[in-house]
């Protein structure tokens, strides 16, 4: 026990600060009005320098300690008494104060408590507190922890500002973080009315001074504070119901309201290691969770401090502020923050303790609480606030941090090339565009692709409002996005009546890209966006494939100029140029994706992937899948693997998002998949017989369509450096896993080349209405086998650039040099080669094929259709051609179509001559929904004679290699005068005779319509297929109606009264295409990043 | 340096499997179905099944309808219709019930009706109105219709047939000449219930006349358009017409009259000649004075054409033109008129396709009234043909027959229906006349080669002859049953 250092000698220890601001006081006319500065009556009043013990409270904090003891014993005004508190340490910390030699010189009194381990850190200050005798005369009393480390100024600053006003109860000083000290932790706690922490500066903020006008605050951290001692006492010290730092804010707040001023001293720097934001000092999850319980102290604090009938709003505004911020946080992807942000609810949640608090205090308030109002932070700053963190989280990440200097981006897939060359090539950004080899290789896959596709720029494909292309696989369609979203959507859909066979997921995201390629100019206006869309993506393939495989090889570590060439032969290979020249849409778009799809799974293994990088890697093989089912098998084999071994808990993670996101958006196939024809014969991935024989040797080498024999063999060199590729050393056994899962990849799609055309999968139309067996075609196959095999090679190129590079001619160097040579010959040939004929299975589509006014019609609200007539020797072909569009590639038939309601009949009787003499054709016709006939004959044909000849027809004129006929309008049964044109959906009167039209305004005659009050005995009459009326909803006033018995187009009885029509086709999958849609959505949300890296994490 | 084995081994067995699978691929045969079987569709050919409905178009009174032109009165045109009796049909078409009736276009009472085969039904048109024969079910297949105008009297005397047709988009019709007292009429119905427009290319001696804003007509629904040829083409000495309907098809008939000063030359009616073809033959050409044949040659190439009468001994050459030339695009008149009295057939062939037509002309005396008759080629019959035979005081079926003999099978049907069969054999290249007078439809039925036939009706009459021909088209029996594919995406 040491006595207490004389008060006068203090006093003389404190005076020239004293003076100093005294005569500083004097200079400034405004002095006395400002809160910070003392007045010179209480200049006087405080000439005696108080006398300051300080109390640390020690908690295993040996590896800071003696840097904070070192901190207090070079303070320049020394406290008189130092009790250290220890709270069961384990580490020696009492006996480092005990022994330590400074300290001892510099603090007469050193006294070390001990208290037990289940002491609080009030408790604790409590026990320090009470070890000063009631009479040792300190003054003030100065808090410390173990893991702060005042700088020698801090105490002389805090005293100094004390003295210069008597009515200050509390001081703290600015709080710097222990590493870095020009960061800023804390100059006194921020807070809102409603007891929400407003991080200010934001912890890790760089000290450029712009804190230290702060003087008047609400509350002061326990670290550093200089609290009076009678305010302590009067007060009962921290209360031990809040955890630190609330603590320390309740007291605060206590001290304000009991009448005394708390002010941050910016002079006075304390170092501190902060345990929530200190890896080392704890995890991360523990400093997610002290944060989470800081926040929701210190609106317990506010529940308790606030006024009493404030309380029930305070509570409710608690609940509902945190809900929709945690909302908000959600939908801007900070799961961690909005956790955080829930956690201030948990303030409700202690009742008891802020009745207790407010039962403790209930005498000692002086102040009325709107006094406050000044401490508190205004709405408009927490506003200012809040917007300057948005901003702060949405710019990208330009900062150079330290910790992330030299890694480059951290962010796996897709990323701009600046990103990645950078810090290599200092050049201008035209030099690095051109010397660019993945732009040079999209260069080349765009020349050949423009080269081989001549034919067809040259014929007007790139007509926005044109119809695009037909021919190979590709179907003539005549639609929008929305037309391919109704085919993915409804029940019942497709060309002419139309039936319940659904196309797959691939028409949902082609409507997709349609409905995105619409944004364009002029695409939207157009007749036919979805052809036009979908022929830009023929045109754009082959590019887009070069593009994705070279951004995609950034996952393996080879030669920018090696990377260029393996995309060049990925994007105009034997592959994608079949896939290109014969129409397969899905495949093209499939080639596109999956060089991502596969960088995306291998990048999610490495130790920084990010979850929305993988997230986005389990859409795009959703997507790849979606297009090619075949492809769900390996990937979802290849994540399988992954979640189960894969290293470590976040690439897990990773894998199950991978795996799950594509089997959760692909469930309503699933089940379908089972069916072996159903999952290799998606649309597109036919070959119709009789196919083209090809050479095995051909479709081996990657072209399944065939081309010349020298062509062929141009692929040979990528095969030998595959090869090579297997015989290589692998650098570590996560590469030799790599080698072997493509290998085996490649395998399995030599396999499925090799077998496809022994792989019959149903019946298909061909391009003549014929109905002709069909099997895979190799081309799938073949694009796996490729895929592995320009892997193989270009990873067998790892450190063959050493090689090349190396001194000296060795025969190693030159034989590679020359294998190098042969490779980037033989894709540069191959490209320029295969493409020498010029793409002719495409054709540009054309108006005369569908003319334009029976387009009109059948996209008008009539909405009616076309019957097409094509004689031949041995048969007529009748087609009913609506606005629905058919398939947009060939896809398997059907095993049953839908019964035709009349067409097929009527046709035959006129073509046979046996139209009862008394029946009308042409009605019933407009009976039937058509509104047009269109022969594509010779005008020498007999059925041209017959059409004209047929009663309600009209010729219309013809074009090139069709003739045209109207059918005409009839007049309506109730209203004489008024002309009814052939519709889909009309009313008639009982015996048949039409009254009126209703209006269409979807397809398959899906409508809303009110109808007038009418006849008796009055129907509706729908000109669809029997099995369609299955499946429609059809209701008036929300009743449902019945079809009518009977043969031909469904008909529904209705009563004479007005009311609401309304004819609707359900979703395909049921309740699942809500299900569906909100899955995709949470898929896209997660795989899309948002805001820059750094503000995801927690601070 | 040790040799790495273990990644030669890797690399080799990768290769062992890639390579096992290609040749299981090439060794392999057959496949794995695992789509719906595909059956192939049987092949099919398309028969021939008996029309369920079938029309004919009568032209309707010539000479109404020309604006500023007034009709002539005093004649009666009389609409003949009939069906072959089911004895002439037997094994063609199965009897069945079904309806023939006959009305005026557009909405024209009804002429008559009847539901029994092998009746004739008639009635009498007047106005400016066509008529149309409809045969509905049963009736349908193999009917046949005729229209008749007579008058005796005044110097517009003449008997005028001409058979009722089945409506087309394209005729050839070769008649008329340049007489400044001639008219030409063309008469064109359209039995659809669409306006339609046909183009009129008139050709002549020196080729197509210039077209005027007059050549494109437009013909009402179920009505008809007169013209008078003289409003195209004025002077031309050799008509010949082609018309072409767009939007639907057509009946038209040009009807050729000729008063010679005070002089009643007579009138007939042609009906269209079968599309150009390198050979045509018009079965009943009676010669007796004045006669002659055109040609035209449609084309853009000069053509050769030969000519040659077939008598009922065999074929004899023209005495003079019986080769000669026609310019591309023109038209020729060939007289015949110094073969000897009687009834021939005329056979005319070219190295190019060509379209013909012959005329007569029947001559009382000096110069008294007389009358002329058009007859067209025809079509040979390969099914039935038969016509109506009005009450004339001599109807004659000229059969005619070119290469082999041809054996046909002529049903004549008295008024109250019954039938009469005989079989009729043709030598090749002669014609046989068959004597009708007095039935009331002749039907004919080739059972062996190719015949054609005409039909040349006779009035005996104080003012002077009147007589008219009818060439003879086969009917319509059957129409093919076309395979209907349903072609569905």
């Amino acid at each position: 026990m040491t006595s207490p250092t004389h008060p006068l000698a203090a006093s003389a220890e404190a005076s020239p600060p004293s003076a100093e601001e005294a005569s500083r006081s004097l200079a400034d006319p405004t002095m006395g009005q400002s809160p910070g500065r003392p007045s010179l009556v209480a200049e006087a009043q405080q000439v005696q320098a108080p006398v300051v013990a300080a109390i640390l409270v020690l908690r295993n904090g040996a590896p800071w300690l003696p840097a904070c003891l070192a901190g207090l014993a070079a303070q320049r005004q020394a406290p008189e008494r130092l009790v250290a508190v220890d709270i069961a340490s384990t580490d020696g910390s009492a006996a480092l104060v005990s022994s330590h030699r400074d300290l001892a010189d510099a603090i007469p009194a050193v006294d070390v408590v001990r208290v037990d381990a289940s002491t609080s850190f009030a408790a604790a200050v409590q026990a320090g507190v009470e070890r000063l005798a009631p009479d040792a005369g300190a003054d003030w009393l100065w808090l410390l922890h173990d893991d702060s480390a005042p700088e020698p100024e801090a105490l002389a600053a805090l005293v100094g500002a004390v003295r210069r006003s008597p009515s200050v109860g509390m001081a703290g000083p600015k709080v710097l973080e222990w590493e870095r000290p020009r960061r800023l932790l804390e100059v006194g706690h921020q807070l809102t009315a409603t007891g929400r922490r407003i991080f200010a500066p934001a912890p890790g903020e760089r000290d450029q001074g712009q804190y230290d006008e702060r003087t008047d605050v609400l509350a002061v951290g326990s670290c550093g504070m200089l609290v009076r001692r009678s305010v302590y006492t009067e007060l009962g010290g921290l209360d031990a119901a809040y955890p630190d730092p609330a603590d320390s804010l309740d007291f605060g707040w206590r001290t304000q309201l009991a009448g005394h001023r708390v002010v941050v001293v910016p002079d006075a720097r304390v170092r501190h290691v902060d345990a929530r934001y200190d890896v080392a000092r704890s995890t991360t999850a523990e400093g997610a969770a002290a944060r989470r319980a800081h926040r929701s102290a210190a609106r317990r604090v506010a529940l308790a401090r606030c006024s009493p009938w404030a309380l029930p709003f305070l509570s409710i505004w608690i609940v509902v502020s945190s809900l929709v911020t945690a909302a908000a946080l959600m939908l801007l992807k900070r799961p961690a923050h909005a956790w955080v942000e829930l956690g201030d609810i948990g303030a409700l949640a202690h009742p008891i303790s802020a009745l207790r608090s407010r039962w403790h205090f209930r005498r000692l308030r002086r102040l009325r609480r709107r006094d406050l109002s000044t401490v508190f932070v205004t709405t408009g700053d927490s506003v200012r606030h809040l917007v300057d963190k948005v901003h702060e989280a949405l710019t990208p990440d330009r900062e150079i941090d330290d910790s992330s200097v030299g890694l480059g981006s951290t962010e796996s897939g897709p990323v701009a090339e600046e990103a990645d060359n950078l810090a290599v090539l200092p050049a201008s950004l035209p030099q690095r565009i051109v010397t660019n080899p993945g732009f040079l290789a999209v260069v080349g896959a765009a020349g050949a692709s423009a080269y081989g596709l001549r034919q067809v720029l040259r014929a007007g494909v790139l007509d926005a409002e044109g119809y695009g292309l037909v021919g190979g696989e590709l179907q003539r369609v005549v639609t929008g996005s929305s037309g391919l979203w109704h085919t993915y959507r409804d029940v019942w859909s497709g060309a002419g009546w139309g039936g319940t066979t659904e196309s797959g997921p691939s028409v949902g995201v082609l409507a997709g890209l349609v409905w995105l390629g619409e944004r364009l100019p002029y695409v939207a206006d157009g007749r036919s966006p979805a052809s036009v869309v979908l022929a830009w993506l023929l045109l754009l393939g082959m590019p887009l494939a070069t593009g994705t495989a070279y951004l995609a090889s950034r996952v393996l570590p080879a030669s920018r100029w090696l990377r260029g060439l393996a995309a060049l032969a990925w994007g105009t290979g034997g592959v994608a140029l079949a896939a290109v020249s014969s129409g397969r849409v899905t495949v093209v778009l499939a080639h596109i994706l999956l060089p991502l799809v596969a960088a995306g799974v291998v990048r999610s293994l490495a130790p920084n992937a990010t979850f929305t990088a993988a997230a986005a890697t389990g859409l795009g093989g959703a997507v790849l899948a979606a297009f090619v089912p075949l492809y769900l098998v390996p990937l979802v084999v290849v994540a399988a693997v992954i979640v189960v071994v894969g290293p470590g808990l976040a690439p897990r993670v990773r894998g199950l998002a991978i795996l799950g996101i594509p089997l959760a958006l692909l469930l309503p196939w699933l089940p379908q998949w089972r069916d072996p024809a159903a999952l290799l014969g998606a649309p597109g991935l036919l070959d119709i017989a009789p196919a083209p024989a090809v050479a095995l040797g051909k479709v081996v080498l990657g072209f399944p369509d065939g081309m010349p024999t020298w062509v062929a063999f141009l692929a040979v060199p990528g095969y030998v450096a595959a090869a090579l590729a297997l015989v290589r050393r692998t650098r570590s056994r996560a590469a030799t896993v790599g080698v072997w899962s493509v290998t085996v990849l490649g395998l399995v799609g030599l396999g499925v080349a090799v077998f496809a055309r022994r792989i019959e999968l149903g019946a298909a139309v061909a391009g003549d209405g014929t109905v002709a067996s069909t099997t895979l075609w190799p081309g799938v196959g073949a694009q796996l086998l490729t895929f592995a095999v320009l892997t193989l090679a270009l990873h067998g190129s790892l450190g063959l650039t050493d090689l090349v590079g190396a001194h000296g001619w060795g025969w190693r160097r030159v034989v590679t040099g020359l294998g190098l040579a042969v490779l980037v010959g033989a894709v540069t040939v191959g490209a320029a080669g295969a493409l020498r004929p010029g793409i002719d299975t495409l054709q540009v589509a054309t108006a005369t094929t569908v003319p334009a006014v029976a387009v009109e019609q059948a996209r008008g609200s009539d909405a009616n259709r076309m019957v097409v007539l094509t004689p031949s020797a041995e048969h007529l072909d009748v087609e009913v051609v609506g606005a629905e569009p058919a398939s947009v590639v060939r896809a398997v038939a059907p095993r049953a179509w839908p019964t035709d309601p009349g067409v097929i009949d009527l046709v035959h009787a006129l073509a046979s001559g046996q139209t009862p003499a008394e029946s009308s054709p042409g009605a019933a016709l407009a009976d039937l929904g058509v509104g047009f006939v269109s022969l594509r004959a010779a005008g020498t044909d007999p059925l041209v004679r017959v059409l004209d000849a047929t009663s309600g027809l009209t010729r219309l004129g013809s074009t090139d290699g069709q003739i045209l006929w109207r059918v005409l309008t009839r007049a309506s049964a109730t209203n004489p005068g008024e002309a009814v044109n052939p519709s889909r959906v009309r009313l008639t009167s009982a015996d048949g005779k039409p009254i009126s039209g209703v209006p269409v305004s979807g397809p398959h005659a899906q409508l809303t319509a009110s109808l007038a009050a009418g006849p008796d005995g009055r129907r509706l009459v729908v000109a669809e297929s029997r099995q369609w009326a299955d499946r429609a909803n059809v209701t008036l006033d929300g009743q449902s109606l019945t079809p009518l018995a009977g043969s031909g187009p469904p008909a529904y009885q209705l009563p004479a009264t007005a009311g609401t029509l309304e004819i609707a086709l359900p979703a395909r999958h049921g309740r699942w295409y809500q299900l569906h849609l909100l899955l995709v959505g949470i898929a896209v949300f997660l795989a899309v990043p948002f805001g820059n890296r750094r503000s995801r994490r927690l601070r | 340096m040790s040799v790495p084995w273990v990644r030669i081994l890797r690399a080799a067995g990768a290769g062992a499997v890639a390579g096992g699978i290609v040749f299981a691929g090439s060794a392999a045969s057959g496949q794995v179905h695992f789509g719906a079987p595909v059956v192939a569709a049987a092949p099919s050919t398309p028969v021939g099944i008996p029309v369920r409905t079938a029309s004919l178009v009568c032209p309707g009174p010539e000479t109404e309808g020309l604006a500023g032109v007034p009709a002539v009165a005093g004649g009666t045109t009389t609409v003949l219709a009939a069906t072959a009796p089911a004895a002439a049909v037997q094994g063609m078409v199965t009897p069945a019930a079904g309806q023939l009736s006959t009305r005026g276009l557009p909405d024209g009472p009804e002429i008559g009706t009847s539901t029994e085969r092998g009746r004739t039904i008639s009635g009498t048109l007047s106005g400016n109105a066509s008529a149309s024969i409809t045969g509905a079910d049963g009736l349908a297949p193999a009917m046949a219709g005729l229209q008749t105008w007579l008058r005796t009297d005044s110097d517009d005397r003449a008997l005028i047939a001409t058979a009722c047709q089945v409506p087309r988009d394209s005729h050839w019709l070769l008649a008329g000449a340049g007489e400044t007292t001639r008219r030409e009429r063309l008469v064109i119905a359209n039995p659809g219930a669409n306006t339609l427009t046909v183009d009129v290319t008139v050709y002549g001696r020196q080729g197509i006349i210039a077209a005027t804003s007059s050549s494109r007509l437009a013909v009402p629904p179920r009505g008809r358009t007169v013209v008078l040829l003289d409003a195209i083409a004025p002077g031309e000495a050799s008509p010949a017409v082609h018309v072409v309907a767009s939007g639907g098809v057509v009946a038209a008939v040009m009807q050729d009259s000729w008063i010679e000063g005070a002089v009643g030359r007579g009138s007939d009616d042609v009906a269209s000649t079968p599309a150009p073809a390198t050979e045509h033959l018009i079965a009943a050409v009676p010669v007796s004075g004045p006669a002659m044949v055109r040609v035209l040659v449609p084309g853009t190439v000069e053509a050769v054409v030969q000519t040659r009468a077939l008598t009922p001994d065999g074929p004899i050459s023209l005495p003079q033109d019986s080769v000669v030339r026609v310019p591309a695009g023109a038209v020729r008149d060939i007289a015949i008129g110094s073969l000897p009295p009687g009834t021939y057939a005329v056979q005319v062939k070219s190295d190019q396709p060509m379209v013909a037509a012959a005329m007569t002309e029947r001559r009382a005396d000096g110069n008294g009234p007389s009358d002329l008759a058009w007859a067209a080629a025809s079509e040979p019959i390969d099914g039935v043909a038969g016509t109506p035979v009005p009450a004339v005081t001599r109807a004659g079926l000229v059969l005619a027959a070119v290469g082999a003999d041809a054996r046909v099978t002529v049903t004549k049907v008295a008024a109250d229906g019954t039938a009469t069969a005989s079989d009729v054999t043709v030598p090749g290249d002669s014609v046989t006349q068959v004597d009708v007078t007095g039935t009331a439809a002749v039907w004919l039925r080739p059972s062996g080669g190719a015949v054609r036939a005409g039909l040349v009706l006779e009035l005996t009459d104080a003012g002077g002859p009147l007589y008219s021909v009818v060439a003879l088209n086969p009917a319509v029996v059957t129409g093919t049953d076309v395979v209907v594919r349903d072609v569905r995406r």
